[in-house]
């Protein structure tokens, strides 16, 4: 028997247990990356049964399908433009009117739908009854009953999902579907007519879906339809905008407002008929633990006491696997420098090759560590409290309570930081958040303050170490605003947000989420960090130097000052100089810059090479050596202003990239970063200068 | 007196003869009172009018000619939607429409040959034979209007004073251009800055709001604000912990409204302030059954009241 292939589309609000669902559907054969040209994440998975090849596509949560919001736009294309065989709609049972706002709308959109009530225990707990045969009666469409959490009911979904995708009686007739009063349905009838008369019936989408939608004045089917009618589509969304004009006349309301209206008024009929609800207080559990984590007084220390725990356990527990893996990767170029003869092959694969894939692996026990947090706390619902704890300190840049756990894990690497933004739906909060986050000073950026305030200030080297985080954060909080004002005006989504339940999370679901990040991170950062890696130990060891030609120290270069002045980085570094020059930076100063790029843990040992090359290894000599170079308070400040500022790693950049997808947001990024680090340099430095620091 | 009514009274008296009808004189009196009045009269009234020309009939023997009249066509009884019938004169040979005042019950007609030829060309658009018709046009009569509150635009409003917004001028382009920055009829505003010229700044929900005096000249308030009695209405976010209320309406533009709708925010879904955040900002509500958080200024869209 051939393989048969189709793809199942899995919709429903947050917090409906869709995740679980689909982990439950898919197992760990999952894909994660982004929807073509947007910041929101796609799931993609594969399972097989009976000798069907089915793909589940996990779209994004959503509370309705009105273009309001990326995801929700995302959600609608997806099923318009690719038609999956069979959408299901994941119903959260113990909330039903509102879960159904959704669903009905997934129903009205001319496709085969199967509405999954999940969490049906909870329902039951909380008294609730609904009567599943009378629902599936009445909408015309089948109902399947979940314990997503207990992974009950997936295989009856299956049966389902595979009967639906093969019977050929198509949509199901949906005479019961939402009336929207007499004047509107005239408008739309009206409308409905003058879109099959202009089109002659050779529209892709449902004539009267499609004039609800134009009533409506939705922004994403108008496009379409002046796409797809040609030189129809003027007239039509003429004859659209007549008709809202009319009813906003009769009505002195948006017809948006009233068809809403309606459809709840419509829901609300079907729960009258498909639900009992016993009397109970519902969610006490939940009410209780709120009583203390979002307590006036404790809620705060102890979202500040999880974070402390998060931070510590990311990076300080997670150092030790991560120096193991350091050792592993030293001795990995030890074993690989014994089997491969010294020359250049040598000296990319040790120094190229090896180190580079080094740089990234790692990263990986932080990367799991933190997001084995982070599936914890949204898994249980903490993240949402989280969220509504830090909103009013967050909001001041704009943005939305939840960009506080990746700003903070910007103090420990922005790799992993940029990669939790994926738990803020909308799309606009996360590019922004991504945007800023390098200013939080990672801990790679930490040993340049040590060195240079040790060196420079003495006395009060914790209070000027204390002032650059500061900074960093003040020019967040700055550059937030500014980016909101520019890129993001008016398009501040409101704030209004679940609170689920707290549950239980699943080991299951918790692993799974830590695993796909995990992959992700070795998959895709893999590439291109090497690649980044490679280029730079080739600009550092070519061209090999007149004076130490020699194949024994050509490659290492930090052993010999000769060497790195001859190479292109160097020359590259001289090159830049005059730019560095108005912020008090030397020559020397931008080569450890320019490697920086790689990973700022470089920044220093650079300085070490340029500084002191006889004795790389001793701060103090280091130290005396800075001194000596002629640097001063003031272009010590201006130098940890500029690494503080400047533009992002390689590893962070590339996130970058892959995170916002955009290659534009990722140049802005490098770019705005350099630029405000210059001129920050340059201010600090003449400041300084006129104070007399 | 007029001639047409003379005739139409010596007509009275041939038929009422012709028909050996009793009491011709009294109902001849009470015929030419009713024409005097020339207006829309109902029997109650026409009693009071014949009183007034100490005229002393029993109420039933009015009622009973008014029907006569109208019988032999001299009178036309219209009954309006809920309202007593009322008698008017009849003239012959043309007909008229009216114009009823919802308010004082004033009726006031009016006729148009255009409406006239338009009806009939309706009818028989319809392969319709008319026979009679009805043409009824209900509204505020220009005392009404006169007598309602005047309006003033905001910009005569004062500095500081909280206004709630009665009427746009000017077409519906301004309507719906300021219905988009949020701002429709029925919502409160508090004016932050009037200095006489100039653009005003409102503060509208959690929102400043610069308008030209242009605009703000098409804007209408009911001058005095508070001191009219006019408070504005209960806003969600000055509940305190624990308070129960229903949602009165939701204000601001209407994508979030939508999206406060979609969520359940309806007009009067019972809702229950569970705290505030520690920082005094976001609020958790209890809406439906389920928890939801909502800032404090977003909240300040919704009007409520308590339960």
């Amino acid at each position: 028997m051939p393989k048969k292939t189709f793809t199942v589309a899995l919709a429903g609000n947050p917090n409906s247990g869709k995740t679980t669902v689909f982990n439950n559907l898919t197992g760990a054969r999952q894909k994660v990356g982004n929807w073509p040209g947007v910041t929101v994440e796609k799931k993609e998975g594969h399972l097989n049964h009976n000798g069907y090849d089915i793909v589940v596509v996990d779209l994004p949560g959503t509370y309705s399908l009105t273009p309001y919001s990326i995801e929700e736009i995302v959600a609608r294309d997806f099923v318009l433009d690719e038609k999956p065989d069979v959408v299901v709609a994941i119903i959260d049972a113990s909330n039903l009117e509102r879960n159904l706002y959704l669903s009905t709308q997934i129903r009205e959109l001319d496709t085969k739908v199967i509405f999954a009530l999940n969490m049906i225990d909870v329902a039951r707990e909380n008294a609730i009854k609904i009567n599943t045969n009378k629902l599936s009666e009445l909408l015309a469409v089948p109902v399947v009953s979940l314990v997503g959490s207990r992974n009950e009911g997936t295989d009856r979904l299956l049966e389902t999902i595979i009967s639906i995708a093969e019977s050929d009686k198509g949509i199901p007739d949906q005479s019961r579907r939402v009336s929207y009063g007499h004047e509107i349905e005239k408008a739309i009838s009206e409308l409905n007519a003058f879109i099959r008369e202009k089109t002659g019936g050779n529209l892709p989408y449902n004539p009267r879906w499609t004039a609800v939608k134009l009533l409506e004045d939705d922004s994403v089917v108008k496009k379409r339809i002046m796409n797809r009618t040609g030189t129809h589509g003027g007239a039509i969304l003429e004859k659209a905008s007549g008709l809202r004009q009319e009813l906003f006349g009769f009505f002195r309301e948006e017809p948006e407002i009233l068809m809403t209206d309606r459809r709840y008024g419509f829901i609300a009929g079907i729960i009258e008929e498909v639900q009992k609800t016993g009397r109970r207080d519902r969610r006490d559990i939940s009410r209780r633990i709120d009583k203390i984590l979002t307590n006036r007084i404790l809620g705060i220390p102890i979202f500040i006491l999880f974070m402390w725990g998060m931070f510590q356990i990311t990076f300080t527990l997670g150092a030790y696997p991560m120096e193991w893996l350091d050792a592993g990767v030293w001795h990995l170029g030890q074993v690989a420098s014994l089997l491969v003869p010294s020359g250049i092959l040598h000296d990319l694969l040790v120094d190229g090759i090896i180190s580079g894939i080094g740089g990234v692996v790692i990263f990986l026990p932080n990367i799991m560590i933190l997001f084995l947090c982070i599936a914890i706390f949204e898994d249980t619902g903490y993240m949402a409290r989280a969220a509504f704890l830090m909103d009013r300190v967050m909001h001041l840049i704009g943005l939305h309570g939840k960009s506080f756990i990746p700003m903070l894990m910007g103090f420990g690497c922005n790799v992993p930081a940029i990669m939790a933004t994926r738990t803020l739906e909308s799309q606009n909060d996360r590019i922004l958040t991504i945007l800023i986050n390098p200013l939080m000073s990672c801990s790679a950026r930490l040993p340049v303050y040590l060195l240079l305030a040790g060196t420079f200030f003495t006395e009060s080297a914790g209070n000027v170490i204390f002032a650059m985080y500061f900074t960093g954060v003040i020019l967040a909080i700055l550059m937030g605003r500014l980016f909101k004002n520019i890129f993001f005006k008016g398009k501040s989504a409101p704030f209004v947000m679940e609170l689920p339940p707290y549950r239980n999370p699943t080991v299951r679901n918790l692993l799974i989420h830590m695993w796909e990040r995990s992959k992700f991170f070795l998959k895709k950062m893999g590439g291109i960090i090497l690649a980044g890696s490679v280029i730079v130990w080739v600009l550092s060891s070519f061209p090999q130097g007149i004076t130490s030609s020699t194949p024994e120290t050509a490659g290492n270069r930090y052993e010999g000052s000769d060497n790195l002045e001859d190479s292109y980085i160097e020359r590259m570094g001289k090159f830049l100089a005059p730019v560095f020059a108005p912020i008090g930076i030397d020559w020397r100063g931008s080569v450890a810059i320019i490697t920086g790029l790689v990973a700022k843990e470089l920044v220093v040992s650079t300085m070490g090479v340029i500084y002191a090359a006889e004795d790389e290894d001793e701060t103090e000599a280091l130290k005396t050596a800075l001194t000596r170079s002629g640097m001063t308070r003031a272009s010590a400040l201006s130098f940890m202003v500029f690494v503080l500022i400047y533009m992002p790693c390689i590893a962070t950049i590339s996130t970058i990239r892959h995170e916002t997808n955009s290659w534009k947001w990722t140049i802005f990024s490098i770019g705005y970063s350099t630029s405000l680090a210059w001129i920050t340099a340059f201010v600090v430095y003449h400041g300084a200068k006129t104070i007399g620091i | 007196m007029n001639t047409i009514h003379q005739q139409e009274m010596e007509q009275l008296r041939v038929l009422f003869r012709q028909e050996a009808i009793d009491r011709a004189g009294d109902r001849i009196r009470i015929l030419e009172v009713f024409l005097d009045t020339e207006e829309h009269v109902t029997c109650a009234e026409l009693i009071a009018l014949l009183n007034k020309k100490d005229y002393d009939f029993e109420p039933d023997f009015v009622r009973e000619t008014l029907k006569l009249l109208a019988c032999y066509g001299f009178v036309q009884e219209n009954k309006f939607e809920l309202e007593e019938s009322t008698y008017e004169h009849r003239h012959l040979g043309y007909h008229h429409d009216h114009l009823i005042c919802t308010r004082c019950q004033k009726i006031v007609e009016f006729e148009d040959d255009d409406l006239e030829a338009l009806q009939l060309q309706i009818a028989s658009q319809y392969g319709f034979h008319m026979l009679q018709h009805k043409m009824e046009i209900y509204g505020l009569c220009s005392d009404c209007i006169n007598k309602r509150e005047p309006l003033v635009s905001i910009a005569s409003a004062r500095e500081g004073e909280w206004v709630q917004i009665k009427e746009f001028l000017g077409g519906s382009g301004i309507q719906n251009r300021l219905a988009s920055l949020g701002i429709r009829v029925g919502d409160e505003v508090e004016l932050l800055t009037n200095s006489g010229k100039g653009p005003l700044v409102l503060a509208h929900n959690c929102s400043r709001l610069a308008v030209g005096r242009g605009i703000a000249k098409k804007i209408m308030i009911i001058p005095g604000g508070k001191e009219k009695g006019q408070t504005p209405g209960l806003r969600l976010s000055r509940l305190k912990e624990g308070q129960k209320a229903t949602i009165v309406r939701v204000g601001g533009t209407s994508a979030f409204r939508r999206r406060l709708m979609e969520m359940g925010f309806l007009k009067g879904t019972e809702i229950q302030i569970e705290k505030y955040a520690p920082l005094q900002d976001p609020m958790e509500l209890i809406l439906k059954g389920y928890h939801i958080s909502l800032r404090v200024c977003e909240a300040s869209q919704i009007v409520v009241k308590k339960v």
